[in-house]
């Protein structure tokens, strides 16, 4: 079907994200393996996105599971990458209540690139910056939990 | 009051002993008992004294955790320090020496300060962040705290801290490394 040829899929408004939906990253074993605890999200999987990067990158629930989010990693084993979930209505309330810069925004990739495959789910979480990171990560961290099934394997 | 060790250090100590355990690393086990030994034996003998205690057990106390300090730092050092650029085939930057040393010599500061003056902090966790920096984080009962060390040494630190339900304490700064072990001190000083 012609809608479904990446190059049709539009950028969707910020009212398609519902407060049930959520957001998925993919996150490499060399930020959680010196944790204390598995189950306690650090703040430390968070930064500001790298030059080049608008934002910090994740997939949304309307088009991916976090099975698609693992398999789209360069090795897709919870023994190398966990895969954690922020839910889109709680961090709506934590932007409101702290006051917090952040956008969400649908960012579909429709042709890929030596990095990026083609993605219609891929959205980007936007504003944190070197000037107000250090409570960004903190906040994010709250909302933070390892995706159903997907908590990274501790060896 | 003087408190010489905290139930949070005692959980913190009783975490990375677990998690040692999963590595099945007994020579880290071995000195993290004996550690927790002395110090649960401390603390006991404190409490006996009504809070009265000697100066050479306060300096005692106070040199175990130090002890303790470089135990878990040599910890949160292993598999990171020393990646290279691009060590995950995606860009990500690489943790240097330098902005670990930096990290580690603004946290032993901090913390040396605070103990000599009987101010009971646990040692929080050292870990590294996307971007090649560190993040400093404490979260206890009573206050959290996350400091942020980027690799570039021109770029200021930057730190959020809250005290628990206590909204008019809360510290938002991006500072130069030279002045931030004095900030944090004055602030956790501050909220005890």
């Amino acid at each position: 079907m012609a809608k479904d040829d990446p190059v049709n899929w539009e950028i969707e408004p910020i009212e398609n994200f519902l407060n049930a939906h959520f957001l998925y990253r993919g996150i490499h074993r060399i930020f959680w393996i010196n944790w204390r605890d598995l189950t306690k999200i650090e703040p430390n999987l968070f930064a500001v996105p790298k030059p080049g990067e608008e934002g910090l990158s994740t997939d949304w629930s309307k088009y991916a599971a976090p099975q698609d989010t693992l398999d789209r990693l360069r090795i897709p084993d919870l023994k190398t990458n966990g895969i954690i979930a922020l839910n889109v209505g709680q961090l709506r309330t934590i932007i409101t209540i702290n006051k917090l810069p952040l956008n969400i925004m649908h960012d579909p990739i429709r042709i890929s690139t030596e990095i990026l495959q083609v993605n219609r789910a891929h959205t980007l979480i936007i504003g944190m910056n070197k000037q107000n990171k250090a409570k960004i990560k903190r906040n994010l961290a709250k909302i933070a939990n390892w995706a159903d099934g997907y908590k990274p394997i501790h060896h | 009051m003087i408190k010489m060790v905290s139930e949070e250090i005692a959980k913190s100590l009783l975490k990375r002993l677990e998690q040692i355990s999963e590595e099945e690393n007994y020579k880290d086990i071995n000195e993290l008992i004996k550690n927790l030994l002395r110090l649960y034996d401390k603390f006991k003998s404190d409490k006996k004294s009504k809070g009265q205690i000697s100066k050479s057990k306060r300096s005692s106390a106070i040199q175990d955790l130090k002890n303790i300090f470089k135990h878990e730092i040599e910890n949160y050092s292993k598999n990171i320090v020393g990646l290279s650029d691009n060590w995950d085939s995606q860009g990500s930057k690489g943790y240097n020496i330098d902005t670990w040393e930096r990290t580690i010599y603004l946290l032993k500061n901090i913390l040396f300060n605070l103990w000599d003056n009987m101010i009971d902090i646990p040692i929080p966790t050292v870990l590294p962040s996307p971007d090649g920096s560190f993040d400093i984080n404490w979260e206890t009962g009573i206050f959290e705290l996350l400091l942020n060390i980027p690799s570039d040494i021109q770029e200021p630190v930057s730190l959020y801290g809250e005290k628990i339900g206590h909204k008019e304490y809360e510290i938002e700064v991006r500072s130069k490394f030279e002045l931030v072990e004095s900030v944090v001190i004055e602030w956790l000083k501050m909220i005890q």
